[in-house]
């Protein structure tokens, strides 16, 4: 029978096999759980509340890739940390170092495991004790935990649109480094990146921004043929979005009519109609995602776009680099800029002497 | 939600338990904050009355055996280290919003356990002009933390955020619970601390009404500061960037640790009938410093003015917001006013007054 939406797992699991066809297996230990490969659970991960259970703690990726909050040429502490007084870049967060400590985020596929509840904390040691004591292996397992009066449920959605655009072959973003009033909740983007990095074999259609700084840890897509790099260039198109999961409004207009957005896209599930300005993602009554495009942004503003590009490839930039380690960045940066010392206004240097293919390059076969 | 200071910190002290590979101590540790403030007894991580006046901290380290008062079980596990962390120095906070979270260690400190402020001592901090400049750790701060050891049951320290090495020394030895060992480097972090802070003092002295058996600051907030409602104005104020109640209270226990004086809080654009509106809220900083012994509100109401044309002034003058421009003039001009009165004894508290504003004095009238 057709239902409307419901805050629990139950549901969840229901849009997610339904719409993305990923498959819900039988574990000994927790009945059904989504089993997703390496790269989605990754993504899921770094779009939603998710926990891998190295311990009882759990390791939430949530938010730790962080460049920018705004789009300007400021770096914020994230994916690179300056935890020195004389500004240098020690520290990070980088995937690598992730990597090092925990190479099976990186590996083999996930099991994700949706339990309905509001007390994070307890969930999680309970889950993980729960592994240990049935002699089950953690690295296997994520946990997510959904709450039921409908908090988080933003990330879910963002999560599929997000999925859902990276199929059609975009760059998308969550919680996108926004100037103006407000945050959108994601971004879609084509850039000439994706082809560059679709002909190194790196991704097959689209990617999350945030999994950028993971591409070599991925690796290189051995069912992809490598073709020959090409010189297309893609018209560059940015296009914005906004959840909501009770209210049928929402602030895309307001994002609109910044004028940086190709078009917008509001992911409201109940909603019926798209508005005049902006497309619409809802789940119909078969739990169906439907999507009704959106017509050009009469905002648009080329002016605006033109200036937002610099900084957009510089946030692109960014995000490559983040596969090196730092000893490799530091090196890079003395070829490329003369300068050694690894500070955030050095890495936006390099960044604007740098070209893609060139960190490309790098990533594929070092320096 | 995004990485901000508070997810940072969380993730780093994870990061340091993991690394110290504990045999008796377990952490307590939450992402979500509703669950940091509840009150240790009730599985949370705030100290103090049970109304929770001090605010939450980030982590607490325990061992699993009862906590005892008189013989009497409190709850399952004592606390024996309690972290509240921020990163704020990288943000620029170099002034007075570094107090907003002092209290929130010091709940632990005054029920008997180490309680640690972990925070940058200093910080590279990038300017909104672009420019780079260094934020330090408060030296007042620091002050009353260590006089707070002194006074208090418990262990008032601060560890510097970025040195995450003394953090995970710190809790091995706490985990082996060597006395020696445990004096040892608590006395070699307040060392690093009062060094830190002596570096760190302006040479001029600092400015107060008064500053004898009591000390009295002047403060020219409103009671917008603990509450969006203006009560006699009838004005709501939607932004929150006027409610800075944390740091005032921040304010008032520092001075009160620090010169180790009973502290008065005087607070020219207040009134007894804003005291009797906020007392009737609850509003935990506010009810924090309305019944705290060693700290009085003192209000408009409560000076006796030789020059009544101030006084006149200054009642016209409660309720104006924002202090920019025209007004930001005039309320400078008033304190130096208050501040000169004072010096010269042409303000005076009217100590019956302040009796019969006193929080319990209200609350016995209103029964």
């Amino acid at each position: 029978m057709a239902k409307r939406i419901t805050f629990d797992k139950d549901y969840l699991l229901e849009v997610l096999k339904l719409n993305f066809q990923y498959k819900i297996i039988k574990d000994k230990i927790f009945d059904e759980v989504l089993e997703l490969d390496e790269r989605t659970a990754y993504r899921f991960c770094l779009t939603t509340n998710s926990y891998y259970l190295i311990d009882k703690f759990g390791l939430r990726l949530f938010g730790r890739f962080r460049t920018f909050n705004h789009r300007n040429y400021s770096l914020n502490q994230g994916l690179f940390l300056i935890e020195t007084s004389n500004g240098k870049i020690i520290n990070n967060n980088l995937p690598v170092t992730l990597y090092s400590k925990y190479p099976f985020i990186y590996n083999g596929k996930k099991k994700i495991i949706f339990i309905d509840g509001n007390e994070t904390s307890d969930i999680i040691e309970e889950t993980f004790n729960k592994i240990v004591s049935n002699g089950g292996d953690y690295r296997e397992y994520i946990v997510n935990i959904v709450h039921k009066n409908g908090s988080q449920w933003e990330h879910y959605f963002e999560f599929m649109a997000s999925e859902i655009f990276i199929k059609k072959g975009y760059f998308t973003d969550i919680q996108l480094p926004w100037s103006y009033h407000g945050k959108p909740d994601f971004g879609i983007y084509k850039h000439q990146l994706l082809n560059i990095l679709k002909s190194a074999n790196l991704i097959e259609n689209g990617a999350l921004i945030l999994e950028l700084s993971a591409l070599r840890l991925f690796g290189v897509k051995s069912n992809l043929s490598k073709s020959r790099k090409t010189t297309i260039k893609f018209a560059y198109e940015s296009i914005v979005g906004e959840v909501k999961t009770i209210q049928k409004k929402s602030q895309i207009l307001r994002y609109l009519k910044i004028g940086l957005s190709f078009k917008g896209y509001e992911f409201i599930p109940d909603k019926k109609q798209r508005e005049y300005y902006s497309g619409l993602i809802k789940i119909n009554p078969q739990n169906k995602i439907i999507l009704d495009p959106a017509p050009i942004n009469p905002y648009f503003d080329e002016n605006k776009v033109k200036r937002d590009l610099e900084w957009f490839e510089c946030y692109l930039k960014i995000h490559l680099l983040g596969n090196l380690y730092l000893d490799e960045l530091e090196k890079l940066m003395k070829k490329t800029t003369n300068q050694s010392e690894l500070t955030f206004k050095n890495l936006i240097s390099l960044v604007n002497k740098i070209d893609f293919n060139e960190i490309v390059g790098v990533i594929e076969n070092g320096l | 939600m995004a990485y901000d200071s508070d997810t940072r910190v969380k993730e780093t002290l994870k990061e340091v338990s993991r690394n110290a590979k504990l045999k008796n101590l377990n952490l307590r540790i939450f992402d979500e904050s509703n669950e940091d403030q509840r009150h240790w007894t009730k599985g949370g991580l705030t100290f103090g009355p049970e109304a929770c006046l001090y605010g939450s901290n980030d982590a607490g380290w325990f061992l699993k055996k009862p906590y005892l008062i008189n013989n009497k079980k409190i709850a399952d596990f004592t606390p024996v280290l309690i972290v509240e962390g921020s990163y704020g120095t990288e943000t620029g906070n170099t002034g007075s919003a570094q107090y907003a979270r002092f209290s929130h260690a010091l709940g632990a400190v005054i029920d008997g356990f180490i309680g640690v402020y972990f925070i940058p001592f200093e910080s590279t901090y990038r300017k909104a002009d672009g420019t780079e400049t260094m934020a330090y750790l408060r030296y007042d701060m620091i002050y009353a933390a260590l006089n707070a050891s002194e006074v208090e049951k418990g262990e008032y320290l601060f560890i510097d955020a970025y040195d995450t090495n003394l953090m995970e020394e710190f809790l091995k030895i706490l985990d082996e619970g060597n006395k020696g060992k445990i004096e040892a480097i608590i006395k070699r972090i307040k060392r690093i601390m009062k060094d830190f802070a002596d570096e760190h003092s302006p040479t001029k002295e600092r400015v107060y009404l008064y500053n004898k058996d009591r000390v009295g600051k002047l403060l020219m907030f409103n009671v917008v500061s603990f509450s969006s409602y203006n009560f006699r104005t009838r004005v709501r104020y939607r932004a929150g960037r006027f409610r800075n109640g944390h740091t005032i209270v921040g304010d008032a226990l520092i001075n009160l640790y620090w010169h180790k004086k009973p502290f008065d809080l005087v607070l020219a654009r207040f009134t007894h009938e804003d005291c009797r509106n906020l007392d009737a809220l609850k509003q935990k900083e506010w009810l924090l410093l309305r019944t705290h012994e060693n700290i009085r509100v003192i209000t408009l109401d409560d000076l006796d003015f030789e020059d009544l044309e101030l006084k006149k002034r200054l009642y016209d003058f409660v309720d104006d917001l924002p202090l920019l421009g025209k007004s930001l003039r005039i309320k400078k001009q008033l304190a130096k006013e208050i501040l000169n009165g004072f010096l010269d004894k042409r303000i005076k508290i009217n100590e019956e007054s302040v009796r019969v504003n006193k929080y319990e004095y209200l609350s016995k009238s209103n029964k």
